[in-house]
């Protein structure tokens, strides 16, 4: 598969899957070009693997937590959970739980986020979420019990009762 | 729904907001040729050890203590353009973010995204407008389903508008997390005229190691009195200069004391991260409540990491405006 041929039948994937990755479809898309670029560089490497679109998605990640650093490096003035609206569980329904479930996401730290993306966007498994992070399996078990943790305490008590039945 | 279907559910409609594909594949070209015209030069410059600033003007960096150095040179047009401008935006909404590709040539197709919002930019759960105009794509677009002042339009139907203002250049008006109705999403879009502006960014970086190249600067702030400022480097290296009004690393005032341009610097020899190995801050007060910063580290399959010279250096040819331009934000 020539590089052309990549970008041509994988592009579209490639930027979905990083804008559920960063959560931020600007970052995305810089970064999408960016990776892009690069592996045109090395493609002649790249296109020899068994799954260059698995490699190509690894530098998403990995540029992706490169971003992170340098915005969070920067963003002091990050909202916390605390800071935002609390939710009205009387006036919820599908749409607005999944309005604050984005919006509570977009509020997790970078790690937590990504191990969720590719945990529910990816449906990998914590080995291979680990491979990727560069962590251990514990790790990625830990960003994504933080992670839920904090989508149940502020989602309404229906998602969580729900949740709670499911385990 | 249980939480991890409201999860799987979030993330695809998430991945809805991805860009569009055609504006990504359009804009490879460019910047692929940009890193290697950069290159090139670079290697040139390298061989010929000719270092040429042909129509330059000097900028006063920084001032310690009412002593003022001349840092760095920055070529006498450095203003980048803004192309268009929505005319018409909902109460409250305000500029916060320009972000552009660098080396603009005269003829170069226009690239750029502005965006509005009545939230903090640091509020990442707040919704915002964003207008952004880049070259045409080869591909066939969407049908057209709406009207832009007399040229066809596609609404996806949820937050963007996309059309073609010349022959050479679409548009895209999109509005994350606003729920902006679709006659308020049109009425931003017909409200779009040229914006002949230009504006300066608060920096550029005046030296480089070699094959690295400036690719693109992003300010972003809610005032004139709270921004941070951001010149994307691509390099084999890891690295990361910028410029705000508020120092956010814990390594601010740490490390080894070094004297550039008149003013004192701290250069902290680190180790930290996973993927990308941070080896070097540097923070630095430039005066007039802003400071620099500058994050050096290596890649793991480029372990070769820059000096500490090479950082030094960074931070010692730093164009930094004095007269920063960023009245436009919060306006």
């Amino acid at each position: 598969m020539t590089f052309e041929e990549f970008v041509a039948a994988r592009l579209g994937a490639l930027i979905r899957y990083a804008t559920v990755v960063t959560w931020d479809p600007h970052m995305a898309e810089d970064i999408t070009q960016d990776v892009l670029v690069r592996a045109q560089a090395k493609w002649s490497r790249i296109g020899r693997l068994d799954a260059p679109e698995q490699y190509v998605k690894r530098m998403v990640l990995n540029e992706f937590l490169s971003w992170r650093r340098r915005r969070a490096a920067h963003l002091v003035f990050v909202p916390t959970l605390e800071g935002m609206t609390p939710h009205e569980p009387d006036r919820t329904g599908a749409v607005d739980d999944r309005d604050l479930t984005r919006r509570l996401i977009a509020a997790l730290p970078p790690k937590q986020r990504a191990a969720i993306a590719l945990r529910y966007y990816e449906d990998l498994s914590d080995e291979r979420i680990a491979e990727l992070l560069g962590c251990r399996t514990g790790t990625v078990r830990s960003y994504l019990s933080r992670g839920l943790a904090t989508l149940r305490e502020a989602l309404p008590a229906r998602a969580g009762q729900e949740q709670e039945e499911c385990v | 729904m249980n939480i991890d279907d409201l999860i799987r559910d979030t993330v695809r409609q998430q991945e809805q907001l991805a860009a569009d594909p055609d504006r990504i594949r359009a804009a490879l070209p460019a910047r692929a040729a940009r890193r290697q015209r950069a290159r090139t030069r670079a290697m040139l410059a390298t061989v010929a050890a000719v270092v040429a600033v042909a129509v330059s003007v000097p900028v006063i960096v920084m001032r310690d203590n009412g002593t003022e150095n001349v840092a760095a040179t920055v070529p006498e047009d450095t203003t980048i353009p803004l192309y268009y401008m929505p005319t018409w935006l909902p109460d409250g909404m305000v500029e916060r973010i320009r972000s552009a590709p660098l080396e603009y040539s005269p003829d170069a197709r226009p690239i750029t995204d502005r965006s509005w919002s009545s939230t903090s930019v640091e509020d990442q759960s707040g919704g915002y407008v964003t207008l952004m105009s880049y070259p045409q794509s080869q591909s066939a677009d969407r049908e057209p389903n709406v009207d832009i002042n007399g040229t066809p339009g596609y609404y996806d139907g949820s937050d963007s508008v996309t059309w073609l203002v010349d022959d050479d250049t679409k548009l895209t008006v999109q509005a994350p997390l606003l729920d902006l109705p679709e006659d308020v999403l049109l009425r931003i879009a017909r409200s779009v005229k040229p914006d002949p502006a230009r504006w300066q960014p608060p920096l550029r970086l005046g030296w480089l190691p070699d094959g690295a190249i400036e690719t693109g600067v992003r300010v972003q702030g809610d005032s004139p009195t709270k921004w941070w400022a951001v010149v994307g480097v691509h390099d084999q290296h890891y690295l990361d200069v910028s410029l705000a009004t508020t120092v956010a690393t814990e390594y601010a005032g740490r490390g080894e004391a070094i004297t550039t341009n008149g003013r004192t610097a701290y250069l902290a020899e680190v180790d930290e991260g996973t993927y990308f190995q941070v080896k070097w801050v540097l923070t630095m007060d430039v005066g007039e409540g802003r400071y620099l910063t500058i994050r050096s580290g290596v890649y793991p399959d480029a372990p070769e990491q820059l000096t500490r010279d090479e950082v030094i250096r960074i931070a010692e040819n730093a164009q930094i405006d004095p007269n920063p331009d960023v009245g436009w934000l919060g306006r």
